[in-house]
């Protein structure tokens, strides 16, 4: 039997304390999506709790044909579009085509750049200006290498949409970089 | 001839080793091709940065901060659904069972007959009643004016529920570019 399943079966049989070890495992994957979907830094850490707790209250509610992270993720992801309705955000950043184009700060010359982790804090910005859905499907996929099927069941999105998307973010991101900086002052 | 490169979602595609057959014959091209080298190699530094990319890490107390609201919530803990789970009715039946009560409801109490006239004058009644629905009814054996009642408010049914997965739709995916 999976350990998840095991916890699981644990919990409902009313050894509370085994929740702690849900939540080592899966704290990650829930931190990951509510870090890219909610800006407000301060709220971010009282939302992952409250989704543990929808967790464990809807622990009985888990059928284990489904994998236990998508599950999870889901009740992430719906929490985090339920807190995003409420505060009534704009619906599509109209901003954000156009702020990429001049998001590079002119105190970062190419000379400055040079060094990699310059280009890591570049890039980790742009990441972070990208829209909700890019940037939380980016991650998923590349940190917690979930596929396309599992990130699709998490963001409620065909597979083909979450494909175009991931493409479409990556693309963009290569694009602003090549813009600004050649080859040889980039990868240097 | 005129040099086709390599489009980025090919790149992409060969760096997610979801590699086709037509980017294994392209890999003379890239051999060759500096142009599309260099965007690959942007591409395998990207994906490099991005799996190195961190989140700020949960407060160590996090663990304990949500136990401690989980045990305060006392009786609210989940309970193990053996019992009920042998007899679980789906949401699909209580859907159908609603759209049938909806459908006896539009009949009783709506008016039909100004929509049939004007259909009447359309003709397009008698191309449903005559063609499609008398075969219907015949095959059912129910009258005609009965089935084009059912039909119509089955039709009007369809057409409230599409809108409204269209909305629902609409409405997840704007989400989700909230940021």
């Amino acid at each position: 039997m999976e350990k998840t399943q095991v916890l699981i079966e644990r919990i409902l049989a009313g050894e509370i304390e085994v929740f702690g070890e849900i939540i080592r495992d899966y704290g990650r994957l829930v931190n990951h999506i509510v870090y890219r979907m909610i800006s407000n830094e301060s709220d971010r850490e009282d939302i992952c709790q409250d989704i543990f707790v929808r967790v464990y209250k809807n622990l009985s509610s888990y059928r284990f044909d489904a994998k236990f992270s998508t599950w999870i993720g889901r009740i992430a992801t719906n929490r985090c579009l339920d807190i995003l309705d409420k505060k009534s955000l704009p619906l599509v950043d109209d901003t954000f085509e156009r702020g990429i184009e001049n998001s590079i700060d002119i105190k970062n010359t190419p000379d400055q750049l040079t060094e990699k982790a310059e280009i890591s804090d570049l890039l980790r910005k742009e990441v972070n200006r990208l829209p909700a859905v890019y940037k939380t499907i980016i991650t998923l996929y590349h940190l917690d290498e979930l596929n396309y099927d599992e990130i699709g069941k998490i963001m409620k999105l065909p597979e083909g949409t979450v494909k175009s998307y991931l493409f479409r973010a990556r693309k963009m991101l290569r694009e602003l970089l090549s813009t600004h900086y050649n080859k040889e002052e980039l990868w240097q | 001839m005129a040099v086709k490169h390599l489009t980025d979602i090919e790149i992409q595609d060969y760096l997610d080793d979801s590699i086709s057959a037509q980017i294994k014959k392209n890999n003379d091209h890239l051999e060759n091709c500096e142009i599309c080298r260099n965007r690959l190699e942007q591409y395998r530094i990207l994906y490099g940065e991005l799996k190195a990319d961190s989140v700020p890490e949960l407060s160590p107390n996090f663990v304990s901060a949500v136990m401690t609201e989980i045990k305060a919530l006392g009786s609210a803990e989940p309970v193990r659904e053996t019992s009920r789970r042998t007899f679980r009715i789906p949401s699909s039946v209580f859907a159908i069972l609603g759209s049938i009560a909806a459908v006896i409801a539009i009949i009783y109490f709506v008016d039909f007959k100004p929509l049939l006239n004007s259909l009447r004058i359309t003709g397009l009644y008698d191309y449903i009643n005559g063609v499609l629905l008398s075969r219907l009814g015949e095959t059912a054996g129910l009258s005609n004016f009965d089935f084009t009642l059912a039909g119509m408010t089955i039709l009007t049914l369809i057409i409230i529920g599409a809108i409204d997965l269209i909305i629902r739709h609409y409405r997840h995916r704007t989400a989700l570019f909230m940021a």
